[in-house]
Parts: C-alpha cells; sequence; structure tokens
C-alpha cells in the first residue's frame, strides 16, 4: 500500500510537528545538561581531591588550638610559586614552630628551614599534582615536620620567617591524632573507605582482612585530624581550598 | 496534577489549563504580588516580608515569606524543618540577616506527627513546593534555589560521610563549577570542618531524585544547591552568630 501524496504530507507534519515539540521542550534542558557534563568530564580529568590549608603571613603567628593535650602533631606544608619560570629545583622558606602547654607557657620552639620541590609528587601524567582554582600561584611540594615533645602541648603557634623571593605563600595544615577509645578501634577502621584502609597498612605485609583485632586496633590508632587555626576566616587567617590531580587518601577532603 | 487542580479549584484562573501557565500565575501574582487566594494559602505580613501559610490543620502546603523591596535572586528552602531539627530555624534566621528573596518550609512533617498523613515534600514532582521553585525560576532564571537538609552521621555507611560537617551536591553526578564555589566558600566558612562534594567526596546524600532539583533542571532556569548538614554543624551554627553569617554569606556569593 502506498501513500498518496497528501498522506505523505500529513505523516510528514506530524513527524515535524513532533521534532519540534521534542526541540522546543527538551533543547535547552538538553544542551545545559549536556555542558554540565562537559564541564565535569573536565574537572575530573583534573580533580580527584580537594583539601583545606592557611595562608602563613610572614611574622604573624598562627595559632592551632588543640582538642587535648599532645605529644605530637603533624605539620604540612609547602610553597606557592608566582614566578614558577625559574630555573630551580624547589623554593626555600623557613618556619618557627612553638609549642605552649595548657597554662599556656612555651615549651619548645623549634627553626626549619624547608625546601618545597619543584616536582615532589607528580607523576608523569600530572597525577599527584595540586593546584588552586583560581590564581595564578603553583603550588609546589609538600613538607611535613612530625613535631614532638616530652612534655604534653596545648597550643602550637606557626611563624612564617623567611622565603625566597619567588614564594607568593606559605600554606599549612596542623593535623593531631584521633581519639579513638580502644573498643571503637575496630569498627573505626572498618568504617575507613578502602583507600584510607589501604594507606592505614602500607606498612604491614599483610592485607587488611588479615590482620588481628588488635592490630586493627592498633591502626585505627593513626588516624588524623585536622585543626583549624584559632580566629574567623577572612579576619584572622586565610583559608584556601587545594584541589588535586590525584587521590590522596588520609588527606583528600572529598 | 496538583498545581492544575489547585488552579481550576479556585476558579481564579479562568482558561488557564496548561502547567506553564500555572507556573508563569505562580511566579507572578504569588512570588511578585503575594497573591496567595490562587494557591489557597493564608496571607499576612511580618517585618518586611509577606507571609504564606497552608494554615488549615494537617494542611502540606507548605510556608513561604517573600521579602518586599529589593531582594537577591535567592530562595533559601527547608523542606524537612520538623525532621531536619533546626534546618527551618537556619532557614528562617539566614533569610532575615540576608537579602534573600524567598524563605520556604514544610508545614507537615515527613514521618507524619499529630494525626497528620506523612508527606516528604522533596519527592513530590506534584505540590506547592515544586511549583514554588519553578516559579522562583520563572521569576528569577539566574536565580539560586538552596536546600538546606540534616544528617545524622551514625547513620551513614562511611566514616568520610559520618565525620562530614556539610555535604554539598546540584542533584546531579556532576557538580560543576558552580557547585565547587559554593563548596569552597563553604570549606573555608566552616573551617576546619570537612565539607564534601557529591558523587567524589562521597556517594551518599546527592539528592538525585530530589523532585525540585529535577523540575528546576527540566526546567532550565535557576539554579539547584543541595546541602546537607550534620547535627554538629547545626547546632553550632544555632548558637554561633558568626558562623551562621559565614554560612549564609556563602549563600549570597553562590548566588550572585
Amino acid at each position: 500500500m502506498s501513500l498518496t501524496f497528501f498522506g505523505r504530507g500529513i505523516v510528514f507534519a506530524i513527524l515535524a510537528a513532533f521534532a519540534a515539540y521534542g526541540g522546543w521542550a527538551w533543547a535547552v534542558p538538553l544542551a545545559r545538561y549536556l555542558v554540565a557534563a562537559q564541564d565535569s568530564t573536565q574537572m575530573d580529568l583534573r580533580i580527584a581531591g580537594r583539601t583545606l590549608a592557611y595562608r602563613l603571613e610572614q611574622d604573624k603567628p598562627m595559632t592551632f588550638v588543640l582538642s587535648q593535650p599532645a605529644d605530637e602533631v603533624k605539620l604540612l606544608t609547602h610553597a606557592a610559586v608566582t614566578d614558577p619560570s625559574r630555573a630551580t629545583e624547589g623554593a626555600f622558606y623557613t618556619l618557627r614552630v612553638a609549642l605552649f602547654d595548657a597554662q599556656g607557657a612555651q615549651i619548645a620552639e623549634y627553626q626549619r628551614t624547608l625546601l618545597s620541590g619543584r616536582d615532589d609528587g607528580y607523576l608523569p601524567d600530572g597525577r599527584g599534582r595540586r593546584f588552586y582554582r583560581a590564581g595564578e600561584q603553583e603550588i609546589w611540594g609538600q613538607d611535613q615536620l612530625v613535631i614532638q615533645d616530652d612534655k604534653a602541648f596545648t597550643r602550637v603557634e606557626v611563624t612564617l620567617e623567611d622565603a625566597e623571593s619567588m614564594v607568593g605563600g606559605v600554606d599549612a595544615r596542623l593535623y593531631e591524632q584521633r581519639p579513638v577509645s580502644a573498643g571503637d578501634g575496630r569498627a573505626v577502621f572498618l568504617r575507613r573507605s578502602r583507600e584510607e584502609r589501604a594507606a592505614l597498612t602500607a606498612f604491614s605485609p599483610f592485607p587488611p582482612e588479615m590482620l588481628s583485632g588488635s592490630e586493627i586496633a592498633n591502626l585505627a590508632g593513626n588516624l588524623w585530624r585536622p585543626v583549624g587555626p584559632v580566629g574567623i576566616e577572612g579576619r584572622d587567617y586565610n583559608a584556601l581550598v587545594i584541589y588535586e590531580a590525584d587521590r590522596a587518601a588520609e588527606e583528600a577532603e572529598w | 496534577m496538583i498545581r492544575l487542580a489547585i488552579v481550576l479549584l479556585t476558579g481564579t484562573l479562568a482558561g488557564a489549563c496548561s502547567s506553564e501557565d500555572a507556573r508563569g500565575y505562580f511566579a507572578q501574582r504569588v512570588l511578585e504580588e503575594g497573591d496567595a487566594t490562587i494557591v489557597g494559602l493564608t496571607r499576612s505580613e511580618d517585618s518586611g516580608s509577606i507571609v504564606l501559610r497552608d494554615a488549615s490543620h494537617c494542611g502540606s502546603g507548605g510556608e513561604y515569606r517573600l521579602r518586599k523591596g529589593a531582594v537577591a535572586p535567592l530562595a533559601i528552602t527547608a523542606p524537612h524543618a520538623f525532621h531536619d531539627r533546626g534546618t527551618g530555624e537556619l532557614a528562617m534566621r539566614i533569610f532575615a540577616s540576608s537579602r534573600a528573596a524567598v524563605v520556604a518550609q514544610n508545614t507537615v512533617a515527613r514521618d507524619g506527627s499529630d494525626g497528620c498523613e506523612a508527606l516528604d515534600v522533596a519527592r513530590e514532582n506534584e505540590h506547592l513546593f515544586t511549583e514554588f521553585a519553578l516559579g522562583f525560576s520563572d521569576r528569577f532564571p539566574d536565580g539560586l534555589v538552596v536546600q538546606l537538609h540534616g544528617f545524622d552521621g551514625a547513620r551513614r555507611s562511611t566514616a568520610r560521610a559520618e565525620e562530614a560537617a556539610a555535604i554539598v551536591s546540584n542533584g546531579t553526578p556532576f557538580p560543576g563549577s558552580d557547585t565547587l564555589d559554593l563548596a569552597d566558600c563553604l570549606s573555608r566558612a566552616l573551617a576546619p570542618r570537612a565539607v564534601l562534594v557529591y558523587p567524589r567526596g562521597t556517594s551518599e546524600l546527592g539528592a538525585e531524585d530530589n523532585a525540585q532539583g529535577k523540575a528546576l533542571r527540566e526546567a532550565g532556569g535557576a539554579r539547584f544547591a543541595h546541602i546537607e548538614l550534620s547535627a554538629d554543624l547545626r547546632e553550632a551554627m544555632t548558637s554561633d552568630e558568626q558562623l551562621l553569617d559565614s554560612f549564609g554569606a556563602c549563600l549570597e556569593e553562590a548566588e550572585a
């Protein structure tokens, strides 16, 4: 059976009407969805994690108060370089760290000069690179200071003493040990993500499934949590969100 | 269908039978002029705002406060104001201290109480709450609809979500620049608390089935931000004015 010219015209008109309605109803949402998906895909290529750091100001101490007295904290820092064109292996900067007890008395002070390596932690495909979403500064290698003292301390002051001229800023993150009660260790460990569990057991010859309850509880004691500086963001200190091109499970906020 | 039924039953919008017409009417008469009769809400005025509320017993239409005068194209909503403790109060206080155009919350608990039938407006495609979001989108196509929710960390399946202070999503698996901007601002404002972005930070509480989020995406107008707040953070913001102001400033910044 063949359609007459009039019949074909009607079928064509109906199909055209459906197409026109579909375009009118779905074109804009579809375009927005595709733009969002493309934007996200581009983001995913570059971003695998985000974390918060605090910009140290020269000669102005940044104060961190711990949730309870501790004898050990970790300080992670890196240099943010404004002019990375210079041929160099890294950027030098000097920090002063002071520890105070619960009564406010200073119990120790350290001064350390660190080298933020230019390519530290990068993989050839760019994974491991840290960056800010805005601005021109380039984040160079991360340094870690494990600060210990025989006496318990409750307050840590970190001051940027000096830095090379190409260093636009130094960002710091301070971590304290997360208190885990003996009975909670296993549950706390098992609720971590697969990546975090792998990081915590990296030094064990056995996979997490083969660890005993007491070993797992001990590993849970190695969980650290970030401490924020005292004051109000924007007034007393400046916080910066750092994006990572690869997941660093123990640090990434997302 | 609810929006059409309301329009037809009240008879005020003669001849307006399509949902597009009802939406446009909601945008113009309700949001711009504060005319509540069309949607069966009572109208009152309170400190520079028009208050539209479903005042009947077990009335599930919701409550909408519309700011008079110059406003920022920002809607702050709390669809589970009873169940997610504190979110209704926080939404109201952010509205009071900001230039947000509208604040809205539910009027019937999602799990039912006082002998009323349970209703989760965040899952109702055909409800005034969704109609309001679409009307807001028509009125402010470049605006932002923020939904505040609360979560119980102990009920989350991963430690990361359990320990988070806030989880930000735009209701899709694609966060996009706007959502990251909002999350970055909240990270700074709430430091050192963890602010996660769905789905990379956590696979939980992404609100992909949220009725208002879906409706806004399909309509192609105002943006949608879904923010889950931990109990600790809600409590902290309830007692810490500075913290709440910082949080509200992020919402205003995200709208701009």
